[in-house]
């Protein structure tokens, strides 16, 4: 089972994901302008090609651009199709779209697997302007810039599963070098089904938070018109990032007929399968035999392994910090806890201070008895923040038990010396009296006795002391 | 040869005199004919100081100070370029062509924008929004299309030379009506960035010349690979020295092919002039022997569907926001319909209609992929003539020029006229238009092709025919 | 083959994708054209026909570009002094309320 898919059971969720990431490439994908247009002044980052002329041609594709999806597609376990691939004209008018038509090539891989969700396809295409549709304002820097289009099976049962998927992915490809980080720069049409009923768009989504809030918000929008006794037709709807709703568009924009032809201007491009192989060989462990090698190499459970190794910059860290501690310790806390604290406060590994040194130390501190599981969690959220040392850390908070037998036997003879009526009662029979003899423990140690050497202790002492 | 002696003297002469030369002869006669939308007269005269430094040091490039017209469809850096349309009618390029840029280096001087049908769809240079080209040799008569300026400023004398487009004949038809010489260069040989598209599969820019000479000269600067047109493929780029070291006894070693499809139902006189033409050089020594096309009668209908869909893609571009013409509206859809109707002609909307409809959904497999599956039997007809003869022979248009009052303009009529040009755009090979004779003062002219990438067998031809027909 | 029939509905719908917004008598006048134009051009149901589209005559194939720093253009004064309305350098269009 999916996780979080329990929550929906009987929603029967069908989720599916079209996902437009930038590609990393000094210039544009049919022309020689910059891909930083971000830092330009609006229609400052153009040029004849990617304003689209009277007379312009595109150039040939930026082969970086296509290097960098291809890795993309072996790194998701696809296959490349083997045969020669037109780059298409998609036609229709808007005005961030100089040409009217946007290039886009067929599918150029298919049939890959990440997080347990089916990706159907990959290809290639020219990111369009920006249109700002209040002010009537149009802005052409962007124009041109490479995508990649990663479209995933409908395979996601949860908004929470497609908010981890989405992150992880895009953790992973920024890893690979692949892609552009900045943000603004993933964008992804959402797919929907409830209880095996049409398919809803929501296209444009322009965030991962915004991904789970459409979600979110579609569920309740659908069953709230199936309890109504409607029903819910296939259509296209439009995801507004301000209110984070979902709004129906205007039939005549949804209609379309894009009216494909092979773009006269394009030659075909082939991808060979000694190409492929050659990219292969640079590209890091696939997620497939990274989760072959952690079973084995490290005796981890499936679930821990499946939420280490979608994120790579989260599974060099545990490997990291498990060459200085316990594996099955390093991997559960990593897949665990760490990875929660970082989703909860929109981190990754690699912005925020924390470091595996931080997760081994802690572990030992914790095999040794000092530190107690309920106080590492704490550490965890202060490491990540503060990227303070973890002796630091643990002095700050006071958290440093105490769980030596013999430091602990001393202050409960002391306890049991100063509170002879509680000693009677709990001889007695009154178990009451044995929480308040504990109390009376965690206040000698200002909270620092291990509660369960503590209990067993005094149990044994009382018991001995006749 | 007319061309080479026009070089000579102007490396002994003034080649700003040359220049006032011509500005005074287009200035007297242009008005009648208007073969120019706009002319460059601050930048030739610029440029033939410049040129002229070059000259008195034997520095100067190929092209030593030739005055060279442009279609109006070709991109000239900070020069108008209208496409012979409202829709453009203020556009000022921002860039050069590539094919711009080398005739520039080798030192040609461009002396304006030439008159051209309409976005190029027409083939007789009447459907200009800036008023229909006259045919010199008689201005009564239709100037033939779509480059009809270009074709018009070399029978004219007000240009050297001359670059077009043939797209389905646009160089070759005007060069016939008019009486000089066009030719449409093999698909892939010369740069189209900088030739605003009408369609990509198919054209290409091209020289018009007064001899063969001319034709080549001009080939040589403008054709080669170019990385902003991913179609190009290298060139030879020694056509110059085909025709020059061309010998008369060349023609013996020609296997001439023609096609009776070429001569059915065509104007007897042309039919006759040009067989007649062909006789000389089988008489010159020239194996000529007879061939059959039988896709011939498929060219229009398989050309115009591809050309209407891939123009109907090319012409999405203009919608007012980024350049042309502009008319607002309450939204983005009303002010991109208002703007596209009101700033096209009628014919280049009626291609958009077409091309938009048979690439539609439910129309696609019976009219677009059809006529794309149909263009592999044209290209198949013309390999399998080429692998037995080096040139195809016969005339360039089935009709002479009419007069400008009463041509065709019903549409599957008057696309007709394309059928002995298109098969070579749709083919991708090179083909040649030159004047053989005339009939009452208009212009014959006879076609050559010749297989893909075959520039040389081609000019050579040429060369065998202008000599035939008494040409120095 | 079966025939198609063009009639004002499709025009309307042509004319709306094509964004040619045409008269009443533009509307007529091409629907009646196309019916013949079409006509005529049916012979190319005659041809026989294998399976290759040919959407190319070139052979190139994978001419693909190096990716290198980036080239400035150099008149990008002269793309927008063709623009029809410019307010704080963005290209003004009507808004899509």
């Amino acid at each position: 089972m999916q996780p979080h898919e329990d929550k929906y059971k009987d929603l029967n969720l069908k989720i599916g994901l079209e996902i437009h990431v930038q590609l990393k490439t000094e210039q544009k994908i049919f022309c020689e302008c910059s891909t930083d247009y971000i830092n330009s002044p609006p229609n400052n980052n153009i040029c004849p090609i990617c304003t689209s002329q009277p007379g312009s041609k595109p150039m040939g594709i930026n082969e970086k651009a296509l290097e960098n999806l291809l890795k993309i597609g072996l790194f998701l376990g696809c296959k490349a199709c083997d045969k020669p691939l037109y780059i298409l004209r998609k036609h229709y008018f808007y005005p961030d779209l100089p040409s009217n038509y946007q290039r886009t090539s067929q599918h150029i891989l298919e049939d890959g697997i990440f997080m347990g969700v089916g990706i159907w396809e990959i290809h290639i295409e020219e990111d369009p302007g920006r249109y700002e549709l209040r002010e009537g304002k149009v802005d052409l820097n962007r124009c041109g810039i490479p995508l990649a289009e990663i479209v995933t099976a409908p395979d996601i049962k949860s908004p929470e599963y497609a908010r981890e998927f989405l992150r992880d992915l895009l953790l992973s490809l920024e890893y690979l070098g692949v892609i552009r980080g900045e943000s603004g720069s993933v964008r992804a049409d959402v797919n929907i089904s409830i209880m095996g009923g049409n398919r809803i768009e929501i296209k444009n989504v322009n965030s991962v938070k915004g991904v789970y809030k459409a979600l979110k918000y579609e569920i309740v929008r659908q069953k709230a018109v199936l309890q109504r006794g409607g029903t819910i037709s296939m259509e296209t709807r439009h995801f507004d990032e301000g209110s984070m709703i979902t709004k129906s568009m205007r039939k005549k924009e949804t209609l379309a007929d894009y009216r494909y032809i092979p773009d006269p201007d394009l030659v075909p491009f082939y991808v060979s399968p000694e190409r492929l192989s050659q990219i292969e060989s640079i590209l890091p462990e696939s997620p497939h035999n990274k989760k072959k090698r952690f079973i084995e190499e490290y005796s981890l459970g499936e679930e821990i392994v499946d939420a280490l190794i979608s994120d790579l910059y989260l599974s060099d860290f545990f490997e990291e910090s498990a060459k200085n501690s316990n594996p099955i310790e390093a991997g559960k806390w990593c897949a665990t806890e760490l990875k929660r604290r970082l989703n909860e406060k929109n981190l990754s590994i690699s912005t925020s201070k924390v470091t595996p040194k931080h997760i081994s130390d802690m572990i030992n501190f914790i095999e040794r008895g000092e530190l107690s599981v309920k106080n590492a969690k704490w550490i965890i959220e202060d490491a990540v923040n503060t990227g303070e040392e973890i002796p630091n850390l643990m002095s700050k908070k006071n958290f440093y038990q105490i769980s030596s037998e013999d430091a602990l036997i001393k202050i409960l003879e002391k306890v049991i010396k100063e509170n002879p009526k509680a000693v009677l009662d709990y001889k007695s029979g009154n178990q009451n009296a044995l929480h308040f003899l504990f109390g009376k423990v965690v206040n000698e140690t200002e909270g620092r006795a291990d509660p369960s050497k503590t209990i067993k202790l005094l149990k044994d002492k009382l018991y001995t002391e006749a | 040869m007319f061309t080479k002696d026009l070089i000579e003297n102007l490396s002994c002469g003034s080649l700003e005199e040359q220049l006032h030369k011509k500005i005074e002869t287009i200035q007297k006669k242009d008005e009648e004919i208007n073969s120019f939308i706009t002319l460059c007269i601050e930048d030739a005269e610029k440029s033939s100081k410049i040129i002229q430094k070059k000259i008195n040091d034997g520095s100067q490039g190929k092209l030593s100070g030739l005055i060279i017209s442009i279609k109006d469809n070709i991109a000239v850096s900070n020069t108008r370029m209208t496409c012979g349309s409202k829709a453009l009618e203020n556009y000022i390029a921002p860039y050069d062509a590539t094919i711009i840029n080398s005739i520039k280096k080798e030192d040609g001087i461009i002396i304006g924008k030439c008159n051209m049908d309409e976005f190029a769809c027409g083939s007789d240079g009447t459907s200009s929004y800036f008023g229909p080209t006259k045919n010199p040799r008689n201005i009564e008569y239709v100037s033939g299309g779509s480059s009809s300026g270009s074709a018009a400023s070399v029978a004219a004398d007000f240009a050297d030379l001359s670059i077009g487009s043939d797209t389905g004949g646009s160089i070759r038809c005007p060069a016939s009506f008019c009486g000089v010489y066009g030719m449409k260069p093999s698909y892939g040989l010369v740069s189209r960035y900088g030739v605003s598209d009408m369609a990509m599969s198919m054209e290409g820019p091209g020289p018009l010349a007064k001899d063969t000479y001319g034709i080549a000269l001009l080939l040589d600067v403008i054709a080669g690979k170019d990385p902003r047109d991913t179609m190009t493929v290298d060139s030879n780029n020694s056509y110059l020295s085909v025709v020059e070291n061309y010998k008369y006894e060349d023609i013996q070693n020609m296997k001439i092919a023609y096609a009776k499809e070429f001569f059915e139902g065509i104007d007897e006189k042309i039919k006759n002039i040009v067989l007649d033409k062909i006789g000389i050089l089988e008489s010159q020594g020239a194996k000529i022997e007879p061939v059959s096309l039988p896709s011939v009668k498929y060219v229009v209908p398989i050309y115009y569907l591809i050309a209407f869909s891939e123009f109907s893609s090319a012409m999405s571009k203009f919608d007012g926001f980024k350049y042309g013409y502009y008319i607002t509206g309450q939204d983005i859809v009303e002010a991109v319909s208002n703007t596209r109707e009101s700033s096209m002609g009628t014919e280049v909307k009626r291609r958009i209609l077409l091309g938009t409809f048979i690439t539609m959904e439910e129309f696609r497999d019976r009219w677009y992929t059809k006529a794309l599956k149909a263009r592999s039997a044209i290209k198949e007809d013309f390999e399998r003539i080429f692998k037995t003869h080096d040139l195809l022979i016969g005339p360039t248009m089935p009709m002479l020029p009419p007069k400008i009052g009463e041509r065709i303009t019903d549409p599957p009529a008057m696309y007709s006229s394309d059928i002995l040009t298109a098969s070579a755009n749709l083919a991708g090979i090179c083909a040649s238009s030159q004047p053989v004779g005339e009939i009452k003062g208009l212009p014959v002219g006879l076609q050559l092709h010749a297989n893909s990438l075959c520039e040389s067998k081609l000019l050579k031809g040429m060369r065998a025919v202008e000599i035939a027909c008494g040409g120095m | 083959m079966v025939e198609t029939i063009i009639d004002d509905k499709i025009i309307e719908r042509v004319s709306d994708i094509a964004r040619l917004k045409l008269s009443e008598t533009e509307k007529e006048k091409f629907e009646e054209e196309f019916e013949r134009i079409l006509k005529e051009f049916s012979i190319i149901d005659e041809i026989k026909v294998g399976e290759n589209e040919l959407y190319y005559v070139v052979g190139n194939v994978n001419v693909l570009r190096k990716d290198s720093e980036s080239k400035p253009f150099n008149n990008i004064k002269g793309i927008r002094d063709n623009f029809n309305r410019m307010e704080d350098e963005y290209i003004v269009v009507p808004k899509n309320l």
